[in-house]
């Protein structure tokens, strides 16, 4: 009888995650009841792609968000239509997020943007609703480098399988800083037999990696020598070709991989990664794609490693013994760097990677999100005129050369990778913008595209 | 669309720029989803069923007609002028209702059609792109400009949106914004229209006048429900909505009809009085819970775009109607 057949494994599985749901819930309603109404939400991104601003641009509108709701409309109908009071406190275990120093240079005259951060910092936000008074939310902000969440790929490969993938990324065909790449392989095939070669080869290793990240590669490792951690690139390993196998120098590089992985990484994972409840993971796709095809397969590819590292929570209580992320929001950022018609486009680009593939299942569930952001909006959309032909267009400051306004007309975004053939010759056109004029945002939340709606695919649920 | 013409993508001097204004035309997203074509035909009611219903009907206008023959005989049996009196009597109400009926008709045609717009918030909804929605936006707003209490949900939301917002966040939005005041309206005139028909068919003597008070009530209560949204259903939807008007009213003069017999029954047992009056009170419960039913049909019918956060129930509607969960509805 059709009714009595067993379950399918796949219903089994939606089962359990219905469960943990519910458990989630439960554990979520249980503590807003104990008064523990308490998140931490990591906020990461690799190198450009616009962590500092995002940061800034988030906690300025939580902190003076509740007095213009207005200005944050999607998000009001999460934290109640009567606004907000919020309070930035520091968190004891780390290192303070610059916020004041970002907001006093995003409100200068001229404007600048903030200096990207490249180490750990947090805060902590403290939001009283009106609506609901002696209702206390607590969120804990982590911002942390991408290039550090990369690191967690080491925890799960051994040093050969880990040196031949990132060779094989750093002499990918297309890739630049071939040159530099062979340059350095040669060095090492020369110091070979001498372990005490060691030293030396990581830190022209890590010359060349800056080299790589400054051509606009993303997905390079070990992320300590890309964005140093105190005490870090005294073990960090370098990769060396299979060849090279059985040699002293290459007994020498496993054994600083060893040491990395149980006194960076793993501590890092314990310590921060694995306290976080939701993480934003920021992506700059329209850079990549201005950067050539090389650099945007490299982007995509650290945004998927990156992506790799959650284990999307299933069974709550079972699943905090490894990690509690419930849910990733992965955000194509500087979306006011194309016009508004090319939005649906540039989320389809980020997302279409992960349709359809291992991660179908968290999406559907909604553990993995996507959506585009700008988080403080540069440039004003519309249309070039000229004669009778009419394209969509954005007009804004640009950054180099800075204090000029212009009008750029930005490449379509594709909404699937172009294929190699299909690359447009003469590449994608886009431009990098300087902050508008924020001199009276100083006490509210800054022009932005699509954050309030971030922040309710992020939050909306444990808000209401 | 945009015209791919001998503009190509690149810097320009900012000149020929023209920024976005609400309401502009806008340039549909290149990649759009196929509208799915949802139509389905309905099926044939079966045929012993309609002939059954004819018959009903037929029986139903039969029993009203003779009901007020009788009324009439009734009265010229006390004295012909009185039957005179009260026959020109009949056929004056009956004549003032059919011009009632011919006013709210010719006033529901004067507010604009919705079903384009509800078929554009359809499409956005399933696939809009950012600023895609607001064409339709300039459309809404310009029809709820006459549309008392509008303005201010309007303005609040013309002050919140961007249009960086996604079509379905923007229609949410809007939907936030500026529709409770009319949803608030459009469910106060149902409720109206609810209590008077459940008044009035408990009231009235004679199953004709049933039947038309619950036919002339439910065809203004259209048109206030229309005049709360700025918009009325036209073609197939009024058609099913005037359907359902007539069917209503032949359906409480039937439920009427089968309360006076119960009521017969129960009288020759000796209680011909409460028998009545819990019959009227049964016919009256009836009449207004089909008009809200019908109500909340309407609403969905007029609001130019479908309910999104909440769906409009009967039973708040009634209990609206009868005083109940008032504070609730202030909260």
């Amino acid at each position: 009888m059709e009714a009595l057949r067993p379950p399918t494994l796949d219903e089994l599985r939606r089962a359990a995650s219905w469960l943990g749901g519910k458990a989630g819930e439960a554990w979520r309603a249980g503590n807003a009841a104990l008064g523990r109404n308490h998140l931490r939400i990591g906020i990461t991104g690799l190198s450009g792609a616009g962590k500092s601003v995002f940061t800034t641009a988030l906690v300025h509108a939580l902190h003076h968000g509740g007095a213009h709701p207005g200005a944050m409309p999607l998000l009001s109908g999460a934290l109640g239509p009567r606004g907000w009071t919020a309070t930035v406190e520091r968190l004891e275990d780390l290192p303070p997020f610059p916020l004041a120093r970002h907001v006093e240079g995003l409100t200068a005259e001229p404007p600048r943007w903030p200096e990207p951060t490249r180490a750990l910092c947090g805060l902590r936000l403290r939001l009283a609703r009106r609506h609901r008074p002696g209702d206390e939310v607590v969120l804990d902000i982590v911002d942390y480098p991408g290039e550090w969440l990369l690191d967690l790929e080491l925890l799960q490969l051994d040093y050969a399988a880990w040196s031949a993938a990132a060779l094989a990324r750093l002499g990918a065909e297309g890739a630049p800083c071939r040159e530099a790449v062979d340059a350095w392989l040669a060095r090492a095939r020369d110091a070979a037999p001498d372990a005490r070669a060691a030293p030396g080869l990581v830190e022209a290793h890590g010359e060349l990696l800056a080299a790589c990240a400054a051509a606009g590669l993303r997905h390079l490792q070990p992320g300590r020598l890309v964005v140093p951690q105190a005490g870090a690139a005294e073990f960090a390993p370098a990769p060396l070709p299979a060849g090279m196998a059985g040699g002293a120098l290459h007994a020498a590089m496993a054994a600083r991989y060893a040491r990395y992985r149980e006194e960076v990484v793993e501590p890092f994972y314990r310590a921060h990664f694995a306290r976080l409840d939701r993480q934003v993971v920021l992506f700059d796709a329209i850079g990549a794609l201005a950067a050539g095809e090389a650099v945007f397969a490299d982007a995509a590819g650290a945004l998927e490693a990156a992506l790799a590292s959650f284990r999307y929570r299933r069974v709550p209580l079972l699943d905090r013994l490894r990690t509690r992320i419930d849910r990733v929001l992965v955000l194509a950022t500087k979306a006011d760097h194309v016009t508004t018609t090319q939005y649906l486009n540039l989320r389809q680009l980020v997302a279409g990677r992960f349709a359809g593939t291992r991660w179908a299942g968290a999406i559907d569930e909604e553990m993995l999100r996507f959506d585009v952001v700008a988080a403080v909006r540069a440039t004003q959309d519309g249309w070039m005129r000229r004669d009778d032909a009419q394209r969509a267009a954005i007009c804004g400051k640009l950054k180099h050369p800075g204090d000029v306004a212009r009008m750029l007309v930005p490449s379509d975004v594709p909404p699937e990778p172009p294929a190699r053939e299909a690359w447009p010759a003469g590449g994608f056109v886009y431009a990098e913008f300087a902050p508008p004029d924020l001199s009276g945002h100083a006490a509210r939340p800054f022009p932005n595209v699509n954050l309030d709606k971030a922040l309710d695919l992020l939050l909306g649920d444990w808000l209401r | 669309m945009n015209q791919r013409g001998p503009i190509e993508p690149g810097l320009y001097d900012p000149g020929d720029f023209v920024p976005r204004r609400k309401a502009a035309p806008v340039a549909a997203p290149d990649a759009l989803l196929p509208a799915e074509d949802g139509f389905v035909p309905a099926p044939r009611p079966a045929r012993w069923r309609r002939r059954f219903l004819q018959l009903l009907l037929a029986c139903i206008v039969a029993y009203a007609g003779v009901q007020f023959a009788g009324a009439v005989a009734a009265a010229a049996a006390i004295s012909p002028v009185l039957g005179w009196l009260s026959g020109a009597l009949g056929i004056a109400t009956i004549g003032a209702g059919a011009l009632w009926a011919r006013g709210e008709v010719a006033e529901l045609r004067r507010i604009a059609r919705v079903e384009a717009l509800q078929e554009e918030a359809a499409r956005l909804l399933a696939s809009g792109g950012a600023g895609a929605a607001e064409p339709w936006f300039g459309e809404v707003a310009r029809q709820l400009a006459a549309t008392p209490g509008a303005g201010p949900g309007l303005a609040r939301f013309q002050a919140m949106a961007t249009d960086g917002y996604a079509a379905p966040d923007a229609l949410a939005l809007f939907e936030r914004e500026a529709m409770p005041e009319l949803d608030r309206a459009a469910l106060a005139a149902v409720s109206r229209a609810a209590r008077d028909c459940a008044i009035g068919t408990a009231a009235s003597p004679l199953v004709a006048l049933d039947a038309v008070i619950v036919a002339l009530r439910s065809l203004r209560m259209i048109r206030e429900v229309a005049g709360c949204y700025g918009f009325r259903p036209g073609g197939l939807v009024a058609l099913a909505l005037m359907r359902r008007v007539l069917a209503n009213a032949a359906g409480v003069a039937g439920a009427d009809i089968l309360g006076e017999l119960t009521a017969e029954a129960i009288g020759g047992l000796g209680h011909k009085l409460a028998g009545t009056v819990s019959a009227r009170l049964g016919v009256g419960a009836f009449a207004g819970m089909r008009v809200a039913r019908l109500g909340i049909a309407t609403m969905h019918a007029c609001r130019p775009l479908p309910f999104l956060a909440q769906r409009p129930l009967v039973s708040r509607v009634v209990g609206h109607a009868l005083g109940w969960r008032e504070g609730e509805d202030r909260a």
